[in-house]
């Protein structure tokens, strides 16, 4: 935009007026400080490898009659890292379900390396999460404890529940794909003709920028432009506190901290679940166990985002048909993959909604 | 929120032309892919080489024809030289035209002659290699330009779009009116046309197809890179990702080994305890 033609007076008085908007709002970013992440007091008690499982301080101004009596343990996805759960202080699902009595352990994946290239979908499924759900069993006394899977971690969970339905109270799934092939379904699509098994073959572990720019790549003029002038032009709004400024960053520090992908896992995943769409036509196998989602007899329930454009409700919903579940709920939520852990309206309804399907269902014992 | 003057003068319209022309510049064939692409950076420096000479000319003409000009006292006298310097420079422009496309052919026909040797001798190993590391990254190049080429008609179809969105409010507002407020109202109206043709597009099997391709091409790029490192690598006896690749596999494997031997153990105690 460096040339004007003749004529174009109007245009660059337009122009070097938002030019000069952007500069302050630059300015205003270059003395921003950086952020903090992660709200809650928590605990490491158990780790294999690179997994490490973290135990929730519980809240203490909930009375203990008032306390959901089985754990929950949070299975999150692979891609990008688990403090998305628990964010900042006012925009942390952990934080709010522990207020609402809840006792939460989360698995965090770690950043797996060049050695862990060979890790498999069995070793997620059958060695760490069983493994995490064990050490809860017996850290609590309970032969069953509730899961929740997050995106990916909840088909990992469905694995998990087809194959274990007898460890777990409760299932609750959220944003989890469940059927690849939908017409929304846009990364299915633009996975469809990649050749798998020679990405994982030439790039081992599958990069975390690579992955980044993918996402990206999905809306690319709102995500590589449109985001920062606004945030540039909101910066020049007297009425933009510095909290917005340090929630943008945090934000932007969660987006693109994102892990490499153990290869092997990688390659299981997109081809048998993503490319051929076994986890819903019950084809799938993890460790030569055929995973069967009419096994998961337990409560569940299935909250998705109906303005996902990574997992689209349509990919979430078919749940509700494969499941042997008697007891199935949904929870839909008015907004997007992101905005279910960090809008102002997931604050007020998903921590209630969880917390309270898991208290009828824990007075039920 | 950025304010202008809505007087009638239309910089919304200056604005939509000049990003056309940005991309009527950018989607040039082969803009994208001449620095990358070899043969055409050849051609671009033999290029400028003849234009230097060229103005070397133009100084050297200008020159005698202003001495020819002194000679002859006349104005008559002078337009001889200067139609002879005219000629001289065009012959000089066209053969060094003619010598840097000739350049260029003879790079392709050279690189297109070395593709299709049989690799023989001493060096045939570490010549296939890098023949095969050549024709990927060809294969790589076009691919991209074609993903570019695109790319590009996503931008000029929003800029369509745009207009006929404008357009469409511009009616609604009455026939004075700009149809949009600001700049930021523009730019705001650009992205949401813009996002409107990539997602009609991302959607469609032939971009699913391009994009795919183009992935799987950086693949074997990327694999025949390897191989051509890992050759160097082996010479300074370095370890390869290769190498470390059998080690890790054989680690797993023993590892599993172990697990299932544990359990055997743990299985064969419980059985004596009772």
């Amino acid at each position: 935009m460096n040339e004007f033609s003749p004529g174009s007076a109007e245009l660059a008085a337009v122009t070097n007026d938002f030019m000069r908007r952007m500069s302050q709002g630059l300015a205003a970013l270059a003395n921003a400080g950086d952020v903090t992440i992660g709200s809650s007091a928590k605990d490491a008690v158990f780790t294999e490898d690179k997994v490490t499982l973290y135990r929730y301080r519980p809240s203490e101004v909930v009375a203990p009659e008032n306390r959901v009596r089985t754990p929950l343990l949070i299975s999150y996805a692979l891609v990008n890292r688990p403090y998305m759960m628990d964010l900042q202080t006012d925009r942390s699902l952990i934080r709010g379900l522990l207020q609402r009595g809840v006792d939460v352990y989360l698995i965090d994946w770690g950043y797996p390396d060049g050695a862990d290239r060979y890790l498999a979908l069995e070793d997620y499924v059958l060695r760490y999460l069983p493994h995490c759900v064990d050490f809860v069993r017996q850290a609590s006394g309970l032969d069953r404890i509730n899961l929740l899977g997050v995106c990916q971690g909840g088909s990992m969970s469905l694995c998990y529940a087809a194959l274990h339905p007898q460890r777990l109270r409760n299932l609750i799934t959220m944003v989890t794909p469940v059927d690849f092939h939908t017409p929304e379904n846009l990364l299915a699509k633009w996975a469809k003709h990649v050749d798998v098994d020679a990405l994982v073959a030439a790039s081992g572990n599958v990069s975390g920028d690579a992955l980044n720019a993918l996402f990206v790549s999905l809306m690319p003029f709102r995500l590589n432009s449109q985001k920062y002038v606004d945030l540039l032009h909101q910066l020049n709004d007297p009425n933009t506190s510095g909290a917005a400024l340090e929630n943008f960053l945090r934000m932007e520090k969660w987006i693109f901290d994102s892990p490499d992908q153990a290869g092997e896992m990688f390659r299981q995943f997109l081809t048998l679940f993503v490319q051929q769409n076994r986890l819903k036509n019950g084809t799938l196998q993890v460790g030569g166990r055929p995973v069967d989602l009419q096994q998961i007899t337990m409560p569940l329930l299935n909250i998705y985002a109906l303005q996902d454009h990574l997992v689209p409700p349509s990919s979430s919903k078919p749940l509700g048909e494969l499941t042997g579940s008697t007891d199935y709920s949904t929870h839909e939520f008015q907004g997007g993959h992101i905005g279910i852990y960090v809008s102002g309206t997931a604050q007020r309804q998903i921590p209630d909604r969880i917390a309270g399907w898991l208290r009828e269902r824990d007075a039920e014992r | 929120m950025t304010e202008s003057k809505n007087d009638g003068s239309d910089w919304i319209q200056t604005w939509i032309e000049q990003q056309r022309e940005q991309l009527r510049r950018a989607g040039m064939p082969g803009a994208g892919a001449a620095s990358a692409a070899g043969a055409a950076g050849v051609s671009d420096q033999y290029r400028d080489l003849g234009m230097r000479w060229l103005e070397a000319g133009q100084a050297y003409m200008q020159g005698w024809q202003q001495f020819a000009q002194r000679s002859a006292g006349g104005t008559a006298a002078g337009e001889t030289p200067l139609k002879f310097g005219e000629e001289m420079l065009n012959a000089w422009q066209g053969s060094w035209a003619g010598a840097a496309s000739a350049g260029e052919g003879a790079t392709r026909q050279f690189a297109d002659l070395i593709s299709r040797l049989p690799a023989v001798g001493l060096a045939r190993e570490q010549t296939e290699a890098w023949r095969e590391l050549l024709a990927a990254q060809s294969e790589y190049q076009h691919l991209e330009q074609e993903l570019r080429t695109v790319w590009a008609r996503v931008q000029t179809d929003a800029l369509a779009m745009l207009e006929a969105a404008i357009r469409e409010r511009r009616q609604s507002q009455g026939d004075a009116a700009l149809g949009i407020g600001d700049y930021r109202e523009l730019y705001n109206l650009w992205v949401e046309c813009g996002e409107k043709v990539f997602a009609q597009l991302a959607h469609s099997e032939s971009y699913c197809k391009l994009q795919a391709q183009l992935g799987n091409a950086a693949i074997r790029l990327k694999v025949r890179q390897q191989a051509v490192l890992e050759r160097a690598l082996k010479q300074f006896d370095l370890p390869t990702r290769s190498e470390l690749n059998t080690v890790h596999k054989q680690m797993r494997e023993l590892r599993e080994r172990i697990a299932t031997l544990e359990a055997q153990l743990a299985a064969a105690r419980g059985e004596e305890r009772s």
